[in-house]
């Protein structure tokens, strides 16, 4: 599955994440499977690289962020011009029912839960991926 | 230095001179000796550093795939590597799920992971035995088991809680039975530990068990219990704060049984207890009939609108904005009706939180 992925994915990933094993982790998986990622520590990183950084095609967001929420940045992602279609996955320890609803309704795109399977996490990129760019086709 | 060896100095200050000079080398040592140290540290740091990287990629190539994890060249590791070897693992292991999972056991029996772990159990020291114990169940190693069970009531909480969750990391049918029981005698368990270990036993299991535990225990333990009763199935929570809600009369308990009603069962004695001498259950039940309130509850609700404490009224006008069946009219209408101040002020405000104003 990563080698299918890494011929056919050039895209452009943000993975905002404050566990740093983690992010390293998920930093290795995802340019395994081809992505060109950008790692930031916590809420107010992540909010400079919207404000300075070209639209990627996924953000991959953490919900318990040092600074700045997860919640909270979403809400920023969605009201951005640039910013507000990307597609976004929260991947999140929050594993209750309203911590889930309450990232879908802000505009989240999929929600994973962690422990998370790595395969299963790239499969639903590539599906929010697809989907966003099936709806608004690279220019 | 001869200046310091002529005789024509005085005996004070000989001695003050040679104070000095002891003073200046001692200086000199210990700044070297620091200097010597840190740069020790520094290159340690870099080592480990350089370990863990090697490491991490290993595991992270473990983690996509079997062969990976069956093949792949693996770091030497020094006797001072062992713990960060099993510390890395651990992260990793408690980060991923399902056939990652799988491949992280697999390449821990090709490192050697659990004999390390073996040799950290039997330490005098908490620390190594937290480790070992947490290396032993995300392993699944039941060849331990008995050695965790025995941890179970160690005083230590971070070992016990430790304990508790590696044993059913290893065998959950097996672990249920005995954990489920000491949650509310180990009050001293973290509770977002408590939480995760329920989780990762599955509500079909824990169900019945956590359903017994709190029936059988007494008031304050089942509102402590009560809690953790999210994590069972929706149809055994229903059943038991039905139970719970028909039988008991205990404030504390009332109070965080009406938080969790989320079916339609009890609405007869929910609607009695909005009668209830302790306010607070008056406002739970308040809250409740606002989700699953039928037209004969509107009297009811209504006549809490002007109830002595501040929070009953204010919750049961926001339940009676929020009946289904009443629309805008039915609820300017009865907003209009009522003669008490307090109870027209306090529909006035709920109104016009939900723009009804």
């Amino acid at each position: 599955m990563v080698a299918r992925a890494q011929q056919f994915s050039t895209h452009r990933a943000l993975v905002v994440e404050d566990n740093e094993h983690v992010c390293y982790m998920l930093e290795f998986i995802l340019r395994r499977a081809g992505y060109d990622v950008n790692a930031v520590p916590n809420g107010r990183d992540a909010q400079a690289a919207i404000e300075n950084l070209e639209p990627v095609d996924v953000v991959l967001l953490d919900l318990m962020l040092p600074y700045i929420s997860g919640y909270q940045l979403i809400t920023e992602i969605r009201e951005d011009p640039l910013w507000q279609h990307v597609p976004i996955v929260v991947l999140s320890g929050k594993v209750l029912e309203h911590d889930i609803v309450k990232a879908l309704d802000l505009g989240a795109n999929d929600y994973v839960t962690k422990p998370f399977r790595p395969e299963e996490l790239l499969a639903r990129l590539r599906r929010v991926v697809a989907d966003h760019e099936r709806l608004m086709p690279p220019s | 230095m001869e200046w310091l060896f002529r005789s024509e100095f005085d005996a004070i200050t000989t001695v003050a001179l040679w104070s000095i000079a002891v003073v200046v080398a001692t200086t000199i040592v210990l700044f070297v000796y620091t200097l010597g140290l840190r740069f020790a540290t520094l290159a340690s740091d870099r080592r480990r550093a350089r370990f863990i990287r090697a490491w991490r990629d290993v595991f992270a190539s473990a983690m996509l795939s079997e062969d990976a994890a069956r093949q792949c060249t693996l770091p030497p590791v020094g006797r001072s590597s062992r713990t960060d070897l099993l510390e890395e693992w651990n992260h990793s292991r408690s980060m991923v799920d399902g056939t990652a999972a799988e491949n992280l056991i697999v390449l821990a029996r090709r490192t050697g992971i659990p004999g390390l772990a073996l040799n950290l159990l039997h330490k005098r020291r908490v620390r190594p035995r937290i480790l070992a114990v947490q290396t032993f169940g995300h392993l699944r190693d039941s060849r331990r088991r008995d050695d965790i069970r025995s941890l179970l009531d160690h005083e230590n909480t971070a070992l016990s809680i430790t304990a508790a969750v590696a044993l059913v990391d290893i065998d959950p049918s097996y672990a249920v039975p005995i954990v489920i029981p000491m949650i509310e005698k180990r009050r001293d368990w973290p509770r977002n530990r408590i939480s995760i270990m329920l989780r990762m036993a599955g509500s079909e299991r824990i169900s019945e068990p956590m359903y017994r535990a709190i029936r059988s225990a007494n008031n304050a333990n089942r509102t402590y219990l009560l809690q953790f009763s999210r994590l069972i199935e929706a149809e055994v929570l229903d059943a038991l704060l039905e139970d719970l809600i028909r039988d008991s009369n205990d404030p504390g308990v009332l109070n965080a049984a009406l938080k969790l009603v989320g079916g339609f069962g009890g609405v007869p004695r929910i609607a009695a207890l909005t009668q209830h001498d302790a306010w607070f259950v008056r406002m739970q039940a308040a809250k409740v009939l606002g989700r699953i309130g039928q037209e004969e509850h509107l009297s009811l609700l209504e006549s809490l609108l002007d109830d002595p404490e501040w929070w009953v009224r204010y919750r049961a006008a926001q339940a009676i904005a929020s009946l289904p069946f009443l629309g805008p009219n039915c609820l300017r209408r009865l907003r209009e009706r009522q003669s008490d101040r307090y109870a027209s002020d306090i529909l006035q405000q709920s109104f016009a939180e939900v723009g009804l104003a």
